[in-house]
């Protein structure tokens, strides 16, 4: 197959450069039609998010006036003047442009890897190229298998488990002490931009009831106000005698003392019976006392310790990734072995209607000398008899041109498709027939 | 019964080594699937060869100590695949399957005796309540070995998020809340049929030869795990106990579990099987 693929990413070009040259869907389908209409390629798919701008075709001219034209093509729908953008692309083709879209799909290739948007943002992509009538069947293939390949590399491999952002962290830990967090309290200390980051990763998580406690009340109500169902507010001398209530606290203040000493925390676990009590404190120096650590059934962590699970959650998405390549690898050789074939599937189907209606006017030719048929054998004519005869015949000629393919050509060797060289008639027989027992005598 | 015994421990054994396998390196699902159908099948055909071994001698196969180590083995595949299916926990099936495997290997290892009529004739009319006081026991162990499993998830895990060591166990380990309820629910149901086992034990002993306690050292040891896992019991009721404390117990507890069953075989007393 001739696969062209001409783009840019984070990588090689900066937000500046991907802005500029970033599609609205709007205008995608009138500039996938304008593309075609170029007469340089025959099929088009264009790939626009926030990270990447691609242009996935079927060349009909050769490759290099086909990246020409694309370029080009890239500059004029954007009002760029040409040249602008070359250093900025890189092209691939044929056997790297497969690979890349399947790494592209599978999230290989993503600034954040494992990411699961865009695998929607290429369905996205195919889906509006579909409607705007610039996929043919070679992208078809490439971009049906690369979604089978992105579903695989998701399920075998680990690569989209881990999160890596603080919040979402933070909220892996806890739920790998509370398992769920619906009927959990959540306590912010401070009310400022962490805070609320972390409030916002709690409630996504399914945290309902929250409480803010801060030295200025005013701030701390007006984030309690910002949530769904709307937080309570505490001062912060009330905090040794609410403690108990949370399960949960993240702290982030620019306070010099501890917010949290070892014995508010005892007292508070004492209260609520030894459940589990999970601080992250998010502020440098740190509000929460270390020392409370030391006590069962309390957990701390502190921004160091939040880096370290992003760090080893980064290390195994490291190790997922390179499983997830071998995947990739192999699926990249096993399409490539397969696309260079012919399809068989419109001669098949064309084989096919040639018989039925072959079968159908002979019936109709004949039907008089089959004398008075009642609708029952006349629907085990047509559905049996005639449809089994279509398929044995059918058969031995769609495995012929299955071997033909692999080797390249079309040709069928008829004597060998069915078996007229040897006795046996086995290989007739291999294909379901619903055919009566009578009807099969006779045939064969 | 060793045939049917020997490929339901052959099941075990593969199972356990996928399971753990899945568990160690995320292999693609179907690694953690074909541990879970290898334990099916192996659960089926210990079922089945234990209601040969109930045919074939027309009593409850739980009078040798070969029997004992099967049913056990047996009891607790029961109950790690229910506690699978009720909590689909990979982790936990990972470590049972280990256990599964090694209590039933055991009792492939006993040698089968011969005639046991004399035992039963002994036995006579009680022998209905000392085979239920059997079953008792062997449920409440098998509960025992699912709180202990649980109770070194729990402490691998709490000993991890003390220590911020994240290895790559972490991310496949239940939450310490999960750890903690299956470990509960296993703590009542053995705890229950403990006591049960014990007071079927008294009366039985009391109906056969008219003593309520023997000084046998294995007697000792039951008294010693029921006290421990009253324990247990009582201060996570009082006190609020939880967590990492009640998870050691829950390990003390199991140490003594299998130093009782390994004395049914090695103490002479009354308890004394062959």
């Amino acid at each position: 197959m001739n696969l062209l693929l001409v783009g840019l990413n984070h990588t090689t070009a900066p937000v500046a450069v991907r802005e500029r040259l970033a599609f609205s869907e709007a205008k995608l389908v009138t500039a996938l039609q304008q593309l075609l209409a170029a007469g340089c390629v025959s099929e088009a798919i264009i790939l626009s998010t926030c990270n990447r701008v691609e242009v996935i075709a079927i060349p009909r001219c050769p490759i290099a006036e086909a990246v020409e034209a694309v370029t080009l093509f890239l500059c004029d729908v954007h009002d760029l003047p040409r040249g602008h953008i070359h250093h900025y692309l890189y092209v691939y083709q044929a056997g790297a442009a497969v690979r890349h879209v399947l790494r592209v799909a599978s999230s290989l290739d993503s600034m954040i890897v494992g990411e699961s948007q865009i695998l929607g943002q290429v369905k996205r992509a195919y889906a509006v190229a579909t409607a705007a009538g610039t996929v043919g069947r070679n992208l078809h293939r490439l971009f049906e298998r690369a979604f089978t390949v992105a579903k695989r590399v998701r399920t075998e491999t680990g690569i989209g488990a881990h999160t890596i952002s603080l919040g979402s962290v933070s909220v892996e830990l806890a739920r790998k002490v509370f398992d769920h967090l619906t009927d959990k309290v959540l306590l912010l200390i401070g009310a400022g931009e962490m805070a609320e980051l972390a409030a916002k990763c709690f409630f996504e998580a399914g945290v309902t009831s929250l409480f803010v406690a801060n030295r200025t009340l005013a701030h701390a109500q007006n984030l309690a106000n910002c949530f769904h169902g709307g937080g309570r507010v505490l001062g912060l001398d009330e905090l040794p005698r609410r403690l108990h209530e949370v399960d949960i606290v993240a702290a982030s203040t620019g306070a010099t003392t501890y917010h949290i000493t070892r014995s508010m925390a005892q007292v508070a676990l004492e209260r609520r019976r030894y459940r589990p009590l999970l601080f992250f404190d998010l502020s440098v120096p740190r509000t929460i006392a270390p020392d409370i650590s030391a006590l069962d059934n309390v957990f701390v962590f502190d921004l160091d310790d939040l880096q370290q699970v992003i760090a080893a959650n980064q290390r195994e998405r490291q190790r997922e990734a390179e499983r997830a390549e071998a995947i990739v690898e192999a699926e990249t050789v096993a399409f490539l072995a397969t696309i260079d074939q012919p399809d068989i599937g419109p001669t098949v189907a064309a084989l096919r209607e040639r018989l039925t209606d072959i079968c159908e006017a002979e019936f109709e030719r004949h039907r008089k000398r089959l004398g008075e048929l009642t609708p029952e054998q006349e629907t085990a004519i047509r559905h049996y008899l005639l449809a089994g005869i279509i398929n044995k015949v059918l058969h031995p000629l769609i495995l012929g041109l299955r071997e033909a393919a692999k080797q390249g050509s079309e040709q069928v060797d008829l004597r060998r498709a069915f078996v007229l060289d040897t006795v046996t008639t086995e290989p007739l027989r291999a294909e379901t027939t619903e055919a009566p027992a009578g009807i099969r005598r006779q045939h064969q | 019964m060793t045939t049917l015994l020997l490929v339901a421990i052959a099941c075990y054994a593969f199972g356990a080594i996928y399971a753990i396998a899945a568990l160690w390196q995320a292999r693609p699902p179907y690694w953690f699937r074909l541990a879970l159908w290898l334990m099916v099948i192996g659960f089926s055909v210990h079922t089945a060869s234990m209601v040969v071994r109930g045919w074939e001698t027309s009593r409850c196969p739980l009078l040798t100590y070969q029997e004992v180590c099967a049913f056990l083995g047996w009891a607790m595949a029961a109950y790690f695949l229910g506690a699978y299916v009720w909590y689909r926990s990979q982790a936990l099936a990972a470590f049972a399957m280990p256990m599964v495997f090694l209590f039933t290997f055991v009792a492939w290892l006993l040698p089968t005796p011969g005639d046991t009529a004399a035992v039963l004739k002994f036995y006579g009319r009680t022998a209905s309540l000392l085979t239920l006081h059997a079953v008792l026991f062997v449920f409440a162990y098998a509960a025992f070995a699912v709180l202990f499993v649980t109770a070194l998830l729990y402490l691998v895990q709490e000993r991890q998020l003390k220590r911020k060591q994240f290895g790559s166990l972490w991310f496949r380990l239940p939450s310490l809340d999960t750890c903690d309820s299956i470990g509960a629910k296993a703590l009542v149901v053995g705890f229950v049929l403990l006591t049960l086992g014990i007071l079927t034990g008294i009366i039985g002993s009391r109906q056969l030869n008219g003593v309520y306690w023997h000084g046998d050292p294995l007697e000792f040891l039951s008294l010693a795990t029921w006290l421990i896992y009253f324990c247990v019991v009582h201060y996570r009721l009082t006190a609020g106990w939880r967590g990492r404390r009640a998870a050691w117990l829950g390990v003390i507890g199991f140490a003594i579990v299998v130093m009782s069953l390994v004395g049914i075989g090695w103490f002479n007393g009354f308890h004394a099987i062959s």
